[in-house]
């Protein structure tokens, strides 16, 4: 009836195409919009490749460029990127007001960021949350209100900074095989459940595959197929052949809530135009197929379609009808129905109250409509609402980035974290966090190299700690301890520490508070308050029960009372002039193999020039010049590469694999012996015998 | 050196994890958290433990009991997995998970009780070797007393008072258990005095030892029981069915339900002696070899002391070596019988029952050869004792013989004549069981029926085998149906085809007395060729040690028997020929070797270094000496005589050392260990 330019939503009217928003709109942008992922994999390349030109297209007035010359001010020199702009904040903001004045999202939302965080500008919580709108509404062309429903992957998979949690991570692999299985399965079992699965990943996509909406319809057509049998491969007609003639009804109840589904993502397929041209009429078709198999998503989607008003007449009576069909199977895009109904309705309440229930679910557009409602009256959760949209819809933190290089996934994590997004912050920082290896941090002097690292993470750690992230205020704390990337202050690690208890009463925190009234370092020494540190540590997770008892035992025995004391004092001396040793023997080691010398070759640049460096002329001559030796660059980056990998991928199965091969080379060795023993006894049993004989 | 090769592969991998845990953490207290949750590291981290565990308790085993012996082994090899059984029984009533204190807790438990085994086990040995007086005060035993006591003792405070090592029940359940161990240790520590106490006065024969003894053991499974019933007790509100402390409170009961009722036998037994136990004649002494099976001494009449007294060694006071003859026949010391008693209440060689005789209170002490005729008129009369002589297995497997059994009672002249009576009428009357030798009867093989032709035909055939040689010993022990006792019989050779009537087989059960009589040897031998003549239906001879009903099966097919299995059998025969031979070679040896041991003796007089000088250290039995040779324990507890188990622990392949006899040293072990726990 009203075909591609009909609007989209009764609330605020927003048409599907970004290209048919009215000229000079704020919603108007010049470029479609990309998600982060993608807008790094087309722009890092040409960036390592040639920043100048980047520069110069910045200059022009890409804002596009604008918005990543901003960046690379604002994250300053990156040896590891290759990337040696200056770090310089004024400038930094000038490129994203340009950028901002054309509307590009990016710009506006890193703009929002700041203002939120008083970064490089006055604190302004109305202007950021004015930015985070304007965001949100310019993205939300990307959702699609019936079947966008994104799993929230900060709150599934947080970035565990401690490896505390030791949940099993997001694997890949796995999810390859998945897909060959399931391939197999639905193509020579002939399965419907496995033909809906494997298009749902073709029409979604995962880290490792891209989206195939080709081959989604096929596989979905397929699984119709099975039951419907003979039906065309175009979706309009074969929707036309079922209303036609009928064929027999599915048998079993799996059976017809897999077709039902097909039906339903076939529906919201033609509606939002990924089969060519948006089609309601095409959508509402194979909506009712699934309302004739008793679909309750598909009762929800044509109520939406009555609200909505095409391809049929609005119809209030309906709506209600099938929504509180919908309902009362807590069906989650019933929610989401109901609540935008209740909230064109001016029923604010209600409209929360569904809303709130279909993002519990997942639903995306419902994030925005509750943000939209907190807008102005909670502008806290509001910004928060908006947050979560943003980076769901724009995938600032994905597995996606999984499937990325170390090089490029590291870019993308920084650019996120400079756009504000918690868990990326966390995880560049600790990309670059010189400390996560205990073994590594006491073995090895800090260099200078180390510093500029711990620079860079303790810029984001500080910035994720200023959101009350717990972890990284102990991570702070651990810096000022070590002295790393500032100077060794123990007084302001311990404040630190106190202050991550305060907030949240975290074991490992309660445990470093323990350990430093136990050590004397930053308080005096203080073994009754150590006492009662590890003894909260204990009480908020058992997990601390071996550190806790370790630290009890030393205290006992390095406790002035006891007669063990002194002993302990002297082995413990012993110890530490042994581990000296082996510290010295490893390093010259490490000396002998790389004759290069890691901290030798590296230029000294005190942070102080970079920041003075004039921001006109970012030379990338200079830039390649000032990369450390690639020798060392490769070494950081193995080493990078192989933790991320076995943070990510399967350190668990790496783990095993080693024990395994230890435990079963160990074990071989002592089976040949045994059987030689074995052999040697029967043999001399034989000699015996006929020497008897 | 297995084992510290799993030590240091143990701590090595411990070590790898620990350094892989530092190394992808950024603290120690990530490490610990990891090291703490992940499977991989728990699992090496428990290896260890247990690597460590069992390393402190080789040491200590090592400390306190030297290296062990291969029975021991096999004791604490059963113990474990008792051991192991009971705990899983006892996991079962516990509700929350198994913690890693639970665990440590239990492995504790299973070394203590392994030890505690041991030292009981020891201590039982001490006994036989204390007789050489070289008990000191500080050995090793004591030691691990101490050590032992103070391990449970400290156990016990432990589970009394830290909190953290489980929740209440776990730790009752810890607290019984030790000091279940504990009060054993502390008795057998009082045994252990008990037995010093007879070692210091050896002169002084102790009666009342065994009175003592049965005393503590009884105080022992009564306090048992109690801690088990308190257990019990305490676990019957939380748990449903408390089976382990069930099973225990059965166990400790049956325990005791079963030493006192043993007891009470024993004190039958022993009550008096003198009366029950007839003294042997000369004669009868004359006819066995004169050697007591106990202590492997020769025995004298009271009346015919030995020519050289002099020479021998005083005897301590009361200890009466006067020998005693058994229902059964078989000969014994006094003192040796008493201290056998003490024990079990059979006769040491053949197993039979030594009680059932009296089942008939003869109300006053008959004189010794009185005795013997009554015994010896009551022996061949079933009728008037059913259970005299009879092994329950016999009476059952030999059931057709009953009615014939009831015409027993029609023999007329039980006293005078030979078996030749009998053969004529065979089919009337056949007797039970037919007495011979010392050690050897006649038993009717089950399932025979065509006896009385073929009895004929051996009767006619034979008849001049049949007479008996008059030996007036015979008739007075064994009744007419004697073994003719002679070697140098001319007629012999073919006798004893005659003699063993078809369906009817010769049964020893001493090997002993027979491979010291060469006679006897010979006449399997004759027996065997004689075979050869008559063909298949000959009486089948089955040597036999202990169980009688063990050969049941393979007689039962006899008469149905072709040739192919007689010359099997025949076969069969000629090696157990070729064996006795052999351990009679052994034998000669031995003699050899003990009248130049008696030689030294009287040269030197000093006990300990003949020990040491004339065999394998293997006497040693206290285990310092380390040697790992298989001890035939059955000798070394039946005899107080160390010098006797010279011969069967010398040579691990010896034919003394036969399956049956291994087996039989086990049953011992089993039982003292079932004493012990």
């Amino acid at each position: 009836v009203i075909g591609g330019e009909f609007s989209y939503d009764n609330i605020d009217k927003k048409p599907i195409l970004v290209a048919s928003y009215p000229e000079g709109s704020r919603f108007n942008v010049s470029a479609s919009i990309k998600t982060l992922p993608d807008l790094v994999t087309l722009t890092f390349p040409k960036l390592v490749k040639d920043p100048g030109y980047v520069y110069e297209e910045a200059e022009k007035g890409d804002p596009e460029s604008q918005f990543l010359i901003a960046m690379l001010y604002a994250m300053g020199p990156d040896e590891r990127l290759g990337l040696s702009f200056p770090r310089n904040e004024p400038l930094s903001r000038i490129f994203l007001e340009l950028s901002a004045t054309q509307n590009y999202t990016y710009a506006l939302l890193a703009l929002a960021y700041k203002h939120l965080n008083g970064l490089s500008t006055p604190m302004s919580v109305d202007k950021g949350v004015e930015l985070y709108k304007q965001v949100a509404h310019q993205i939300s062309c990307l959702v699609q209100p019936l079947s966008h429903f994104a799993p929230d992957i900060a709150a599934e998979y947080p970035v565990d900074l401690y490896d505390l949690s030791r949940t099993s991570s997001y694997s890949v692999q796995k999810k390859d095989d998945i897909v060959e299985y399931l391939k197999d399965y639905a193509l020579r079992g002939n399965n419907i459940s496995a033909h809906i699965s494997l298009a749902t990943i073709y029409q979604y996509g995962t880290p490792g595959k891209l989206k195939d909406i080709k081959l989604a319809v096929k596989h979905y057509l397929a699984a119709i197929r099975l039951v419907n049998s003979g039906i065309p491969d175009s979706p309009s007609e074969a929707i036309k052949s079922i209303h036609n003639n009928p064929r027999h009804a599915p048998t079993t109840k799996e059976t017809a809530n897999s077709l039902s589904i097909a039906a339903f993502r076939l529906g919201c397929m033609a509606l939002h135009g990924e089969l060519g041209k948006p089609d309601p009429s095409l959508a509402y078709a194979w909506f009712e197929y699934g309302v004739s198999l008793n679909h309750s998503s598909s009762k929800a989607a044509i109520a939406y379609m009555y609200f909505m008003g095409y391809p049929v007449a609005e119809n209030t009576e309906s709506i209600t009808k099938l929504l509180e069909n919908a309902l009362a199977s807590n069906d989650p895009l019933a929610f989401a129905v109901a609540g935008k109904v209740s909230l064109a309705n001016g029923q604010i309440d209600e409209a929360t109250v569904h809303l709130i229930r279909a993002v519990s679910n997942g639903h995306l557009e419902s994030v925005l409509h509750i943000a939209d409602i907190y807008y102005g009256s909670n502008n806290q959760l509001s910004i928060a609402y908006y947050e979560n949209f943003i980076s769901r819809v724009l995938e600032l933190f994905d597995v996606k980035t999984i499937s990325f290089d170390p090089l490029t996934r590291h870019f993308a994590h920084r650019l996120s974290a400079e756009l504000g997004n918690l868990m990326s912050q966390i995880l560049a920082a600790k990309d670059r966090d010189p400390s996560t290896s205990y073994l590594k941090t006491v073995i090895f002097p800090t260099n200078e190299q180390t510093h500029r690292n711990a620079r860079i993470a303790m810029n984001y750690y500080s910035r994720a700690a200023a959101r009350n992230h717990i972890h990284s205020l102990i991570k702070i704390g651990d810096f000022y301890r070590m002295g790393l990337g500032t100077s060794a202050k123990p007084e302001l690690a311990f404040s630190y520490y106190s202050q991550a208890a305060a907030i949240h009463p975290s074991a490992l925190a309660y445990w470093r508070l323990g350990w430093m009234h136990e050590y004397g370092v930053g308080v005096p020494v203080d073994f009754e308050m150590a006492k009662k540190n590890y003894d909260n540590a204990l009480m908020h997770d058992t997990r601390a029960f071996l550190a806790v008892t370790l630290a009890r035992l030393r205290m006992r025995l390095s406790s002035p009372d006891s007669w063990f004391s002194n002993i302990y004092r002297i082995l413990g001396k012993v110890t530490y002039k042994f581990l000296k040793l082996v510290q010295y023997f490893i390093i010259n080691i490490f000396d002998i193999l790389s004759p290069a010398g890691p901290d030798s070759q590296l230029p000294p640049e005190p942070p102080t020039l970079q920041v003075d460096r004039t921001p006109q002329q970012p030379d990338p001559q200079e830039t390649s010049e000032s990369l450390p030796s690639p020798n060392t660059e490769e070494m950081g980056e193995s080493y990078n590469d192989i933790r991320f990998t076995y943070d990510y991928i399967d350190g668990r199965f790496l783990e095993t694999a080693c024990v395994t091969l230890i435990v079963v080379v160990v074990g071989l060795v002592l089976m040949r012996r045994h059987q030689q023993h074995r052999l040697q006894e029967r043999r001399e049993r034989i000699i015996r015998r006929q020497n008897r004989a | 050196m297995k084992f510290i090769l799993y030590v240091l592969a143990s701590l090595v991998l411990f070590g790898l994890s620990v350094l892989l845990s530092l190394y992808s953490s950024a603290n120690v207290y990530s490490a610990t958290v990891m090291i703490s949750q992940s499977p991989v590291h728990i699992t090496i981290g428990l290896n260890v433990c247990l690597c460590l565990f069992f390393a402190i308790a080789n040491a200590l085993k090592t400390l306190l009991f030297g290296s062990l012996q291969t029975f021991e082994l096999e004791l604490l090899y059963e113990q474990f997995w008792i051991t192991l059984t009971e705990i899983m029984l006892a996991i079962t009533v516990f509700r929350e998970a198994i913690s890693i204190s639970f665990f440590m807790l239990l492995s504790t438990l299973m070394f203590a009780r392994v030890f505690h085994s041991i030292c009981s086990f020891r201590t039982e040995r001490l006994q036989i070797q204390l007789t050489d007086q070289r008990f000191h005060i500080f050995s090793r035993l004591t030691c691990a007393y101490f050590v032992l006591s103070i391990l449970d003792a400290s156990l016990i405070y432990l589970c009394f008072t830290s909190e953290h090592l489980g929740d209440k029940s776990t730790r009752m359940l810890f607290v019984c258990e030790f000091s279940v161990l504990l009060l054993n240790l502390t008795i057998e520590a009082s045994k252990l005095c008990i037995y010093l106490y007879e070692a210091r006065h050896l002169d002084q024969v102790w009666d009342e030892k065994s009175t003592y003894l049965f005393r503590l053991e009884v105080c022992r499974d009564g306090l048992r029981l109690l801690a088990y019933s308190l257990l019990f007790m305490y676990q019957f509100p939380y748990v449903s069915v408390p089976i382990y402390s069930i099973r225990q409170m059965y166990t400790c009961f049956y325990s005791l339900f079963r030493r006192i009722r043993e007891h009470a036998r024993f004190r039958q037994a022993t009550r008096d002696m003198n009366a029950m136990y007839p003294t042997a004649t000369e004669e009868q002494l004359t006819n066995s070899d004169r050697t007591c099976t106990i202590c492997r001494e020769e025995m004298f009449h009271p009346d015919h002391p030995p020519e050289n007294t002099d020479e021998m060694e005083p005897l301590p006071r009361g200890l009466d070596m006067t020998p005693k003859r058994l229902p059964c026949g078989h000969i014994l010391h006094f003192h040796c019988l008493r201290n056998w008693l003490e024990r079990q209440q059979t006769c040491p060689i053949c197993r039979r029952s030594v009680i059932g005789n009296q089942s008939s209170p003869t109300g006053i002490p008959a004189s010794p050869n009185v005795r013997a005729t009554q015994i010896a008129t009551q022996v061949p009369n079933p009728q008037n004792t059913p259970t005299t002589t009879a092994v329950p297995g016999i009476t059952n497997s030999s059931n057709q013989g009953d009615p014939q059994a009831s015409t027993f009672n029609g023999v007329p002249n039980a006293n005078s004549s030979g078996f030749a009576a009998h053969t004529q009428d065979l089919s009337s009357v056949i007797p039970r069981r037919i007495a011979l030798r010392d050690g050897w009867t006649m038993l009717p093989i089950p399932g025979t029926r065509r006896i009385p032709t073929y009895s004929q035909s051996t009767s006619t055939t034979n008849p001049s085998a049949t007479p008996t040689t008059g030996d007036p010993s015979n008739s007075t022990y064994g009744g007419p149906q004697t073994f003719p006792n002679s070697g140098n019989n001319p007629n012999f050779n073919r006798g004893i085809a005659g003699i063993v009537p078809p369906g009817w087989r010769l049964v020893s059960s001493n090997t002993q007395s027979l491979s010291t009589n060469s006679a006897m040897t010979s006449l399997y031998q004759n027996a065997s060729s004689a075979d050869n003549n008559l063909g298949s239906s000959l009486p089948n001879v089955v040597p036999l040690s202990r169980g009688l009903t063990q050969s049941n099966e393979t007689s039962n097919t006899f008469p149905a028997a072709s040739s192919n299995i007689s010359s099997q059998l025949r076969e069969l025969h000629t090696k157990i020929d070729e064996l006795r031979e052999t351990v009679s070679n052994f034998r000669a040896d031995y003699n050899s070797i003990r009248t130049s041991l008696n030689q030294l003796e009287a040269a030197s007089g000093i006990n300990e270094r003949i020990q040491t000088t004339s065999a394998d250290s293997l006497l040693n039995s206290n285990g310092m000496s380390g040697t790992e040779g298989f001890e035939n324990t059955q000798t070394s507890i039946t005899t107080n005589d160390n010098q006797s188990s010279i011969l069967t622990s010398s040579d691990q392949t010896s034919p003394f050392a036969t399956d049956e006899d291994r087996q039989n040293s086990r049953n011992v072990q089993l039982e003292t260990v079932d004493e012990n726990f």
